[in-house]
């Protein structure tokens, strides 16, 4: 009746079980956390890197496998309404729809029954709509515009995957796929009795063929991953209820906020990141920061720039309302809240933690040589990277990592100053202690304007970077990637080399390749990537 | 030097131009509110493939009412060439798709059929219409109606369609290879060995030196004589 079409509506189905169960997996941020932390070797924690990527291209699967599965069942309906059509009446397939009772094969009971009426009166159907539908609806809101630009519409609209799991999981509910029963085959051979059918149930030979409804099986794939996500939630909403302190708020140049704040028992490695919310703002916004305190601080913290509206409320509920007013210089800004009185710590907001969750940046101290490589705002991961190495070789703990090479990439450093004065404060505590060779870090600004260019000139003599007050001079431009690779391969021969990118892709791309590229004669490079 | 005392600096020497240039604190742009017409406009395009799609199977299997099928077909084709382009956000951005710039042309001669919102959303509305009548179209001609939604609400926030430029686009491809338009700073040996241009800028930089009254220790003054009206080629 259905010929090669029912074959692949089912294929499809069959890969969809499979892709769904797997598709919440790589969401599942403390699962991954778990695993991160038991995986007995770096190559396998290696792998969890990717986990956003995993969920793309599962989602895209699904996209895909749906396709085929909806064409697939179209021909289905429409074949099945088919089977009743006049040309079928004396025939096999008009035959097979006529049988009546529980034992019918044909789901369109009768020949006034159109396909489209089927999908909007069947369980399957009916399902197979709205799933779809919010289908449709978390694509459109997870296309790339939409996610960087308006990411609560995409963070919102995409809690109805739990209405598509759930409607996925009663799709087969109504079990409007049928086949013959093992006794009906007993006693009705298809191969004998096809050909008979205008005498079925006349004769012992050829008695009428019953039908059954296969059962549904979808549910139990999907039922673990949605538990398991389920208590991800949970778990994320009984965090969200612990207390967390404000110890001190912090007002940097170019609006930038830093949040310090203590929790008990938190414990974070380095570079790892936190979802934080302000329910007083907005209940149901987690905003994602990457930690840059060290691990051996006895606080974390956090650094946010003032953008948005989100952050905006934050800077107002942190009494910073006035410093980070738009038109506001932010150096009178920073000298104006010196002044004023600052809030109590019971007049701080609330604020929910979730986290912390592992980043690549945990296996930094794996590697006896690291290069971390930034684009921008990507900085921030290696704030926490770069303490926690001063931390490490202070104390005089042992230490895998001798060497850390820092390669950061920005139009100019504005929103950046914490971290630029954070550089200056390591360069010379590094020197202080004899080891000012641990750190090697290349800045480089890719814009600049002829005016700029002059001030520079005027001021190259100077013993310090006119931009950033450093020894290390900054240079401008973009690196030139195999010149500083081949140095790296000189100075570390044999060696594997840890390399972490926190950027653009195009610059991940560039790297990566560098990498690969640059992997031979026992050195090699590893690269990880940061995602955001 | 902090980089605040250099820009400030840099300002008492009359040496800013305007905002926007990097030696400018800049302006800092608000991440708006939600726009509801740049998730229609996804929305919309996505279900145009989607109508497209079912229109195709619709008519090369010649199911019944396949004529609804074909008229989606092409309902769903000018869905597509209507939605690909994409407009500015209301904060200026723009983000345009490769290869946007045809369909932009068709969609900017349609006038205020696509630029308002409300017109546009009955258009979709109407090229939804005949998707509904056939099995293969249908999941389209909801997903159409859906994105309706979505512009009637963008039009009642005030959002309309604007059409952008190539220069607008603040992610334009960089390649690796794309050198810098304006050369690096130079120190004054350097400009003084390199071209004309570039011993014009010494010139310029001696002037900077002799007006802001501050004298590098140890060093000749550069004289301020070196101008020339010849522009190098």
């Amino acid at each position: 009746m259905l010929k090669s079409a029912l074959a692949w509506a089912r294929a499809p189905a069959a890969c969809l079980n499979f892709n769904l169960f797997l598709l919440l997996l790589p969401v599942c941020r403390n699962l991954l956390s778990v695993c991160r932390g038991i995986c007995p070797c770096q190559f396998l924690r290696h792998q969890l890197d990717d986990n956003i990527i995993c969920h793309q291209l599962l989602a895209w699967t699904v996209t895909l496998l749906t396709a085929v599965h909806i064409i697939a069942h179209v021909f289905n309906l429409e074949r099945y309404a088919g089977a009743w059509s006049a040309d079928e009446n004396n025939t096999l397939l008009g035959a097979l729809s006529r049988i009546d009772g529980n034992g019918y094969l044909n789901p369109m009971r009768n020949e006034n029954m159109t396909p489209l009426l089927a999908s909007v009166t069947t369980v399957a159907g009916i399902t197979g709509i709205v799933a779809t539908i919010c289908l449709f609806l978390l694509l459109s809101s997870s296309m790339t515009l939409i996610r960087r630009s308006f990411f609560e519409l995409f963070w919102l609209t995409h809690h109805l995957s739990a209405i598509f799991y759930i409607a996925i999981a009663f799709h087969g509910y109504g079990r409007i796929v049928r086949g013959q029963t093992p006794e009906s085959l007993k006693n009705h051979d298809p191969d004998i009795c096809s050909d008979k059918f205008n005498n079925w149930g006349s004769n012992t030979t050829c008695p009428l063929p019953q039908f059954v409804g296969l059962p549904p099986k979808t549910w139990k794939w999907i039922l673990a991953p949605m538990v398991l996500y389920a208590l991800e939630r949970g778990l994320r909403f009984y965090r969200a209820q612990q207390t967390v302190a404000i110890t001190r708020v912090v007002c940097h140049p170019s609006r930038v906020l830093e949040l310090r704040l203590r929790k008990r028992g938190f414990h974070a490695g380095v570079g790892q990141y936190v979802f934080l919310c302000i329910p007083s703002l907005r209940s149901l916004e987690w905003h994602p920061f990457t930690l840059t305190s060290a691990p051996e601080d006895d606080y974390f913290s956090v650094h946010v720039r003032v953008v948005g509206d989100w952050t905006e409320g934050l800077a107002k509920v942190c009494g910073m309302a006035e410093e980070f007013e738009e038109g506001a210089g932010n150096a009178e800004g920073c000298e104006r809240h010196k002044r004023k009185p600052k809030l109590d710590t019971w007049q701080l907001p609330f604020v929910a933690v979730d986290g912390p969750f592992g980043s690549p940046a945990d296996a930094v101290f794996e590697y006896n040589t690291s290069v971390c490589i930034a684009g921008g705002i990507g900085v921030t991961p290696f704030a926490s990277v770069l303490k926690s190495t001063w931390n490490r070789v202070s104390r005089g703990s042992p230490l895998k990592l001798s060497k850390i090479y820092l390669f950061w990439l920005c139009r100019d450093t504005h929103a950046f100053e914490w971290f630029s004065e954070l550089l200056v404060a390591l360069e010379s505590q590094l020197t202080d202690i004899g080891r000012p060779e641990t750190l090697e870090y290349n800045i480089f600004l890719t814009a600049w304007d002829e005016n700029q260019a002059l001030h520079i000139a005027m001021r190259h003599e100077q013993e310090t970077d006119v931009i950033l007050g450093t020894k290390q001079k900054t240079s401008f431009g973009r690196p030139s990637w195999d010149r500083e690779f081949s140095r790296l391969v000189e100075k570390h021969q044999g060696e594997e080399v840890g390399v972490f990118l926190c950027g653009p892709p195009k610059l991940s791309d560039v790297v990566k390749k560098k990498c690969s590229g640059f992997s031979k004669n026992q050195t090699k490079f590893v690269f990880h990537k940061e995602n955001f | 030097m902090s980089t605040i005392e250099l820009y400030i600096r840099l300002e008492s020497l009359g040496q800013v131009t305007c905002p926007g240039q990097v030696t400018c604190l800049p302006a800092v742009k608000k991440m708006g509110r939600t726009e509801w017409a740049m998730w229609a406009n996804e929305h919309a395009l996505l279900s145009g493939v989607v109508l497209t799609l079912g229109g195709v199977v619709g008519t090369a299997a010649q199911f019944p009412n396949w004529q609804f099928a074909a008229a989606s077909l092409g309902a769903g084709l000018l869905v597509m060439l209507i939605e690909y382009p994409r407009g500015k956000k209301m904060n200026g951005g723009f983000h345009p798709r490769r290869g946007q710039g045809c369909p932009q042309a068709c969609t900017v001669i349609l006038g205020p059929i696509t630029r308002n919102y409300i017109c546009r959303s009955l258009l979709l509305a109407l090229l939804s219409a005949p998707g509904y009548l056939t099995l293969a179209t249908i999941l389209g001609s909801i997903s159409l109606a859906i994105s309706v939604l979505f512009y009637l609400l963008a039009a009642i926030r005030g959002e309309s369609w604007q059409p952008g430029h190539t220069g607008d686009s603040k992610h334009e491809k960089i390649s690796q290879d794309t050198e810098p338009k304006i050369p690096p700073p130079r120190t004054p040996e350097e400009l003084r060995q390199g071209s004309l241009l570039q011993r014009l800028q010494l010139g310029r930089v001696s002037k900077l030196i002799a007006s802001s009254g501050s004298r590098r220790p140890g060093k000749r003054q550069v004289p301020l004589t070196e101008t020339s009206p010849l522009v190098e080629s």
